[in-house]
């Protein structure tokens, strides 16, 4: 008895250590690529030929935002094996696994009363399955461009994991002339360059705009009253507010802060430059910094508890991070050079900066620490980085130098790729990103 | 028999009643998908609240504060330095939309039917990513992601069933093989893999790893994907799943498994370079995908 | 005829001492006025020049600010505005600042030295208005300057 027993023992001692040997294969794969993935936007169908040309646009804008972000690479519709007719029709995966098209995105627009429905479905290509489910966004005709950046924000978010950042403005200033007689003025475009429009008549210097949350304000520096004070205009009727009316004093660099209530901003007196918090509503002040150095260019955490600033009491300009009220200021740039116009990611993970060292302009980001410090770009002159709602992807002027020089907008990945300069009517300076719209 | 045999095996034999008892029941591994990273935009509550409607352009305020956008051409010997033309509609004041755009959480009226498969893939459900309310299976996670080594589940609980048996019942009774790798000692494994034979495969692999289009997060994140092959060298589709993450959040290592997943499917399709005869060493594979030595490139 | 020729050049001698009304640097399309803005800008001094990223007066700019303020005090109807500046090479908002605080160490000075505060206000413009374009270190050390633009005050 004992011997059957401890006989089948032994069996499954040896059938386990052989089976244990024969477990799964173990590998370990260290070594990948980094490209854009090919995906196919075919035309988006409709049934109204009336609008065939507009649905195909509304996918040439939902291609060209994934191409411009780098990470995707759309297949010219030549290529194409399968056409598409119709949305709810299966996908003939092997045709599109055999021009390499890892995704797929089919959409539809509907027109009708002044209004624009359009639906999509995306598919990824290998593992043969739709991704996520189908959506639709519906808006009044005019806003087709943003229905076609919803699709692209949809894809590209469910891809990658991040968020999107194509359904959104830029406001920025617009520039012309010589540099000694430069004029400028506030525009307002799409993120791509589209939909450009002037806030502001060129005559008085405008400077490093803000734009509310909602998109309805801006927030800017303006000569018009012959020295530098924070102005706020309203997009929707242009009309315009000095904040600060104080005789005799300076303030510019002015930032919302995040419930909208208030502006940060700088004002300068007898020389010396510090940090303000104004309200809104009341006109209150309240100083948040007392020294006498430069203090300037603030930005808020998301989260509206800290505050990052440029700051020249070391002798000179480094970032500084401090709570909102204030206190409890910190260093945390340590490296050789410059560094100023420190601008918080809407993700709260990094911050952008301009630094200056042995002649050359970098854009570059650091954690909200200091540490870990990367630089994306180098050039004569690059400055004031923004961040798209993403916190992925930076907007940045760029100079060139001499008689001749502009200022151009140029965009930056995160990671340093896909450096790309931003279609605007003429040179161009000081962006600043909107969130998201709804 | 010497004793200390007899004690060799009664040590041997408690440590493995005393493994399995400690194993948690599992589902299925084909089951355990992971849950899906939901669409950001289906959320309905999210999507309800309607959005105020979008500033209307007012008309032209007399002194034409937002005249004509195309500015005038900058003087020759200054710089436009435009790298594009600009969109076609660029030169007309467009009016900025009358309403919200309403993203719409309704799903399309008809999901499109599940296209033919190839007749060795397991059913479609295995590998929906979608979030289907008619899924039986709690689709949690946690489970699948705490089972360390599944594939080697099917044989122990197969031991530990027969080793039941022994001890309960005078019957011989051989382990039930219903696992592909028979537990028997003498099946044919062949000699290991090599490791020019692995290095084939982690190379074969690796240039479908394509982690170009993810979100930095999940850039970091390791996954560990466990898959069955079939002889000729092909993974079957259906039986990946995602064995472990480490290094970012649920979402994260959801997107970071989708990226492999897509590599393994990619440069598997005309089956991987695997000694046919060592087949029952290769049949089940966990492969780690560790983008360690990729970062900062 | 020697007493002619003696007269004439007795007369041509005395007429070159006649006191003009030239300065004595005799700069061109200078007005003869001393007390002309003109004249504050091109005999006077209208503005000194920083070193890169200070806003400290050196001994030429301090000499330059004397005369200054000898000026703005024999000549009480004006007031200034005093114009503080920087070169491109920083970032935009900083170089408000540093406008500023240029600005404010000549009117410091001024004051100094004599003259009303009242009389003296500061305005920065950062690097928006250079008067020179090259991006090179002549150019831009003509940018780094804080401008004493005099203009008629109430008392003039």
């Amino acid at each position: 008895m004992l011997r059957v027993v401890l006989a089948l023992v032994l069996l499954a001692i040896g059938s386990a250590s052989v089976a244990q040997e024969r477990g799964p294969l173990r590998i370990e794969i260290t070594e990948g690529v980094i490209e854009p993935v090919p995906i196919a936007v075919p035309d988006f169908l409709t049934d109204d030929p009336a609008l065939a040309a507009r649905a195909a646009e509304i996918a040439g804008v939902v291609r060209a935002d994934l191409a411009g972000s780098g990470l995707f690479r759309p297949i010219p519709a030549d290529a194409f094996i399968s056409q598409v007719t119709n949305l709810d029709s299966p996908v003939q995966y092997a045709d599109w696994q055999a021009i390499n098209a890892q995704g797929l995105v089919t959409g539809k627009l509907i027109g009708a009363d002044g209004k624009y429905t359009v639906q999509f479905r995306l598919f990824d290509i290998f593992a043969e399955t739709t991704l996520g489910e189908g959506l639709q966004f519906t808006a009044a005709d005019t806003a087709w461009r943003r229905l076609a950046h919803k699709v692209a924000d949809a894809v590209y978010s469910r891809i990658t994991g991040e968020g999107g950042y194509f359904d959104s403005r830029v406001v920025f200033v617009a520039e012309s002339g010589p540099k000694d007689a430069r004029d400028k003025r506030l525009a307002i475009m799409d993120y791509d360059g589209a939909n450009t429009r002037y806030l502001t008549q060129p005559g008085d210097i405008v400077l490093a705009p803000r734009i509310s949350r909602d998109g309805g304000q801006v927030l800017y520096t303006s000569y018009a009253t012959g020295r530098p004070r924070v102005t706020l205009i309203e997009t929707e009727t242009l009309a315009t507010r000095v904040l600060d009316e104080q005789p005799g004093s300076m303030t510019f660099s002015p930032r919302f802060t995040p419930d909208g209530q208030g502006v940060l901003l700088s004002l300068s007196e007898r020389g010396n430059t510090d940090l303000y918090r104004l309200d809104l509503a009341g006109g209150a002040r309240t100083r948040l910094t007392e020294a006498p150095s430069i203090e300037t260019a603030p930005s808020f955490a998301p989260d509206g508890e800290r505050i990052v600033f440029e700051s020249d009491r070391s002798g000179n300009q480094q970032l500084y991070v401090m709570a909102a009220d204030g206190s409890g200021v910190e260093r945390i740039s340590f490296g050789p050079g410059r560094y100023g116009t420190p601008v918080w990611s809407p993700k709260g993970d990094l911050i952008a900066f301009t630094k200056q060292h042995r002649g050359r302009f970098h854009i570059g980001v650091m954690r909200p620490d200091g540490s870990e410090e990367r630089l994306l770009t180098a050039s004569f002159l690059d400055e004031s980085p923004t961040w798209a709602p993403n916190g992925r992807v930076l907007m940045f002027t760029r100079e060139t130098p001499g008689a001749a020089g502009g200022a151009q907008l140029f965009s930056v990945d995160v990671t340093g790729r896909n450096l790309r300069p931003v279609p605007t009517p003429g040179p161009a300076s000081d962006p600043a990103w909107s969130p998201l719209q709804e | 028999m010497n004793v200390g045999l007899v004690i060799s095996g009664l040590g041997h034999g408690a440590l493995l009643i005393w493994a399995m008892l400690d194993l948690s029941p599992r589902p299925d591994p084909a089951m355990a998908v992971p849950e899906s990273v939901p669409v950001r935009l289906v959320a309905p509550e999210a999507l309800e609240v309607a959005a105020p409607p979008l500033p209307v352009l007012p008309p032209a305020p007399t002194e034409s504060a937002a005249p004509d956008p195309v500015a005038p051409p900058p003087p020759a010997d200054r710089v436009a330095l435009l790298p594009a033309p600009p969109p076609p509609d660029r030169a007309v004041r467009s009016d900025l939309p009358q309403e919200a755009v309403r993203p719409d959480p309704v799903p399309l009226p008809e999901a499109p039917p599940e296209p033919p498969r190839p007749a060795e893939a397991p059913p479609a459900a295995a590998e929906r990513i979608a979030p289907e309310p008619e899924e039986p299976v709690a689709t949690d996670p946690d489970t699948a992601l705490e089972a360390p080594r599944p594939g080697r589940r099917p044989e122990r609980s197969a031991i530990a069933d027969a080793l039941a048996e022994a001890l309960e019942e005078p019957v011989v009774e051989a382990p039930p093989a219903d696992v592909p790798p028979a537990p028997a000692p003498l099946s044919p494994a062949g000699p290991p893999l090599t490791g020019t034979e692995r290095d084939g495969l982690r190379v074969a692999v690796g240039r479908c790893w394509n982690f170009g289009a993810l979100s930095t997060e999940a850039a970091r994140v390791t996954v560990t994907v466990w898959m069955r092959m079939s002889s000729d060298g092909r993974p079957d589709a259906g039986s990946l799943r995602l064995a472990d993450f480490e290094g970012g959040s649920q979402a994260a290592a959801q997107q970071a498994y989708e990226v492999a997943r897509r590599a393994i499917l990619r440069c598997g399709g005309e089956g991987y370079p695997l000694p046919p005869e060592k087949y029952a060493q290769w049949q089940e594979i966990e492969m780690v995908f560790n983008p360690d030595r990729m970062r900062g490139r | 005829m020697t007493r002619l020729a003696v007269l004439f050049l007795a007369a041509v001698a005395l007429a070159a001492c006649e006191p003009t009304n030239r300065a004595p640097a005799a700069l061109p399309g200078v007005a003869g006025d001393p007390t002309s803005a003109a004249f504050f800008r091109a005999a006077v001094g209208d503005r000194v020049l920083f070193a890169v990223d200070e806003a400290t007066l050196g001994t030429q700019a301090r000499n330059t600010l004397e005369a200054q303020a000898r000026w703005l005090i024999e000549n009480g109807g004006y007031n200034a505005v005093i114009e503080g500046h920087a070169d491109e090479q920083g970032t935009r908002e900083y170089n408000l600042a540093l406008g500023a605080r240029r600005a404010a160490a000549v009117k410091e000075f001024l004051v100094a030295r004599g003259v009303a505060d009242g009389r003296l206000d500061t305005v920065t413009f950062g690097k928006e208005r250079p008067i020179e374009i090259c991006s090179e270190e002549t150019c831009y050390e003509r940018n780094r300057r804080a401008v004493t633009v005099i203009a008629a005050g109430a008392g003039a």
